[in-house]
């Protein structure tokens, strides 16, 4: 029972927890170096598209890049290696944040399942997201969504791209007057404003609303998708977590390099999702290897903000000492004190704003005295 | 305390007018009404907590959670595109953003257009899509007065009558948008408090629709 030394502690038993645990589950760490080749985002630039990237040159006059992202790292490394590959990782990610004007650097653990996804597999990483924001000891939900239901609904569409756009922006600010609007601008049939519009209505608690979500399926991709979420939910249910999922189509990513499952993690009373991940299948096949992938990532920042608390002391113990005291036996008191686990703090003369749990006042005669 | 639904209001005649409307529909908050300099205002009954805030704030309030849910022009989400869903056009405080310059103007194609404007994000937006290259000059205020002292060629602001246009010989020259007040809720906050969210958004645009008839 003491406060600093568990203050220590404590920051990073979130991290180390977590790491543990995807270790168990069979992941293997992945460490990589601070930097990469700016020409990798560059490549895959809608892959971050909101991402402000802190650029470097190196001494040979190379445009680098402060990593503004796991995945992709992950990816394009593992690709020649045999599959399935499990990593996990445990990073600093910089990204700039153009309003503040200054650079974030933010620390991210997260996991990443390369190979054959069924739906085992996907349920795996599903709960092992679940078990995370389990870990950090708040009420927490996971919002999902598939890609396979959203972008089969917009692919039918003979509109240009910009438009697309602008709709799967719309459906992720659920602005269903937006929408509303630009069906009734495009003249499109009632079936298909339904159907865009259900985007936005069909959602909630997630077993019921993957009933309701049929009325979104338009075709194979979406049917099967459908068929997917309702074989998760059913394995979701089963480990008693139903009530820690809800379907919410306003989760969105790039539809270029997402293409199934999508999720994001949210803790109550935490403004945003401190956990985003899904199915990237087309990022894997943009670096050349036919197989699939999903993972996902936690914002370590935000929850250690989420658990802080004003710790109730200072110190466990203050040693107040006589100035004439022999400094070998104030020393020696101190180390003892501190062996046994409290922080411990000696003065000649008590600070005034010092919160302590205990004080041992040492005497010139050396007696002392607790209290 | 967490079971409330937090919502943050603009000060002003918008403000009081969204506020009639959620006590219209069961969300009311009586001593919010008293006046004197009190901000924030709680009903244990309609277990909601309502707060004054800056117009322009309001979208801060609900994007970092402060707030659920708040009330807030389509100018600001535009300007600020803050991380919040965007859930009904109350219809409420309709105007225009437009571009605006003095009466016969010709706009120059062959230099830097000089715009000045309280929005530099939506004019940048807007020009950039037209390949045109411009000048932004921030302003806080008074921005008719740009075009006359020749800081600017153009203005871009917000139009509700053009009353104020007219005073300084100034004429609208094409719309950029139309702007009204939108019900904007917190993303996290969504995801738990759902059902009250949910149950105020539907009340709210019921009302909006036969209103609008």
């Amino acid at each position: 029972m003491n406060s600093n030394v568990n203050a220590v502690r404590g920051e990073d038993d979130l991290v180390l927890g977590l790491m543990r645990l995807y270790e168990n589950y069979g992941y293997k760490k992945f460490k990589m170096r601070k930097f990469e080749k700016y020409d990798l985002y560059l490549e895959n630039k809608s892959f971050l598209r909101n991402a402000n990237i802190i650029t470097v040159t190196d001494p040979a006059g190379h445009l680098l890049a402060l990593k503004p992202d796991i995945t992709l790292s992950i990816v394009k490394n593992v690709l020649a290696a045999s599959l399935p590959q499990k990593l996990y990782y445990s990073e600093n990610i910089y990204l700039g944040d153009r309003n503040a004007g200054e650079i974030k650097e933010t620390t991210q653990v997260g996991l990443e399942y390369i190979g054959d996804l069924d739906v085992r597999a996907l349920a795996e990483i599903l709960l092992l997201a679940a078990e995370s924001l389990e870990r950090t000891g708040g009420n927490y939900r996971i919002a999902i969504s598939h890609m396979g239901i959203v972008s089969e609904i917009l692919d039918s569409l003979d509109v240009s791209e910009a438009v697309k756009d602008n709709i799967y922006h719309l459906i992720s600010d659920k602005n269903l007057h937006g929408i509303k609007d630009i069906c009734l601008s495009l003249s499109f049939s009632e079936d298909v404003t339904n159907r865009i519009c259900g985007l936005v209505t069909v959602g909630g608690e997630f077993a019921s609303a993957i009933k309701s979500a049929e009325s979104l399926v338009s075709g194979e991709v979406s049917s099967a998708s459908l068929k997917e979420l309702s074989a998760l939910s059913e394995i979701i249910t089963t480990f008693g977590l139903a009530d820690k999922f809800v379907l919410d189509f306003s989760v969105m990513n790039d539809v270029s390099y997402y293409n199934g499952l999508l999720f994001q993690g949210f803790i109550s009373g935490v403004p945003k999702a401190v956990l985003s991940g899904g199915r990237y299948d087309n990022l894997v096949r943009r670096f050349g290897c036919e197989t699939s992938a999903a993972g996902f990532a936690v914002s370590i920042d935000p929850i250690k903000e989420f658990q802080y608390s004003e710790p109730e002391f200072d110190y466990d113990v203050l040693l107040l000492y006589a100035e004439d005291c022999d400094p070998a036996k104030i020393l020696k008191l101190q180390t003892e004190i501190s062996e046994g686990g409290e922080s411990c703090i000696a003065v000649s003369s008590e600070p005034e704003w010092l919160r302590y749990r205990r004080r041992i006042i040492v005497s010139s005669d050396g007696s002392m005295k607790n209290e | 305390m967490n079971d409330y639904l937090n919502i943050a209001l603009p000060k002003g005649r918008l403000g009081e007018k969204v506020y009639s409307l959620f006590e219209s529909i069961g969300y009311g908050c009586p001593e919010l009404l008293d006046g004197g300099r009190k901000l924030i205002f709680e009903n244990a009954e309609n277990k909601v907590r309502y707060f004054w805030a800056k117009p322009s704030d309001v979208a801060i309030y609900v994007e970092r959670g402060a707030a659920d849910i708040g009330v807030v022009g389509k100018d600001i989400l535009l300007e600020y595109s803050p991380d919040v869903y965007e859930l009904c056009d109350l219809g409420f405080g309709k105007c225009k953003m437009a571009v605006a310059g003095k009466k016969g103007l010709r706009l120059p194609t062959d230099r830097t257009l000089r715009v000045a404007t309280k929005f530099s994000h939506i004019a940048w937006d807007y020009y950039s899509k037209q390949s045109r290259d411009i000048e932004i000059i921030k302003l806080n205020g008074s921005i008719e007065i740009a075009p006359l002292l020749d800081l600017s060629d153009v203005i871009v602001d917000i139009v509700e009558t053009g009353a104020t246009l007219r005073e300084n010989g100034l004429v609208p020259f094409e719309t950029i948008c139309d702007i009204s007040a939108r019900l904007v809720a917190n993303k996290a906050a969504y995801k738990f408090k759902s059902e009250s969210i949910d149950r105020l958004l539907k009340y709210t645009t019921e009302f909006v629709s036969e209103n609008t008839k």
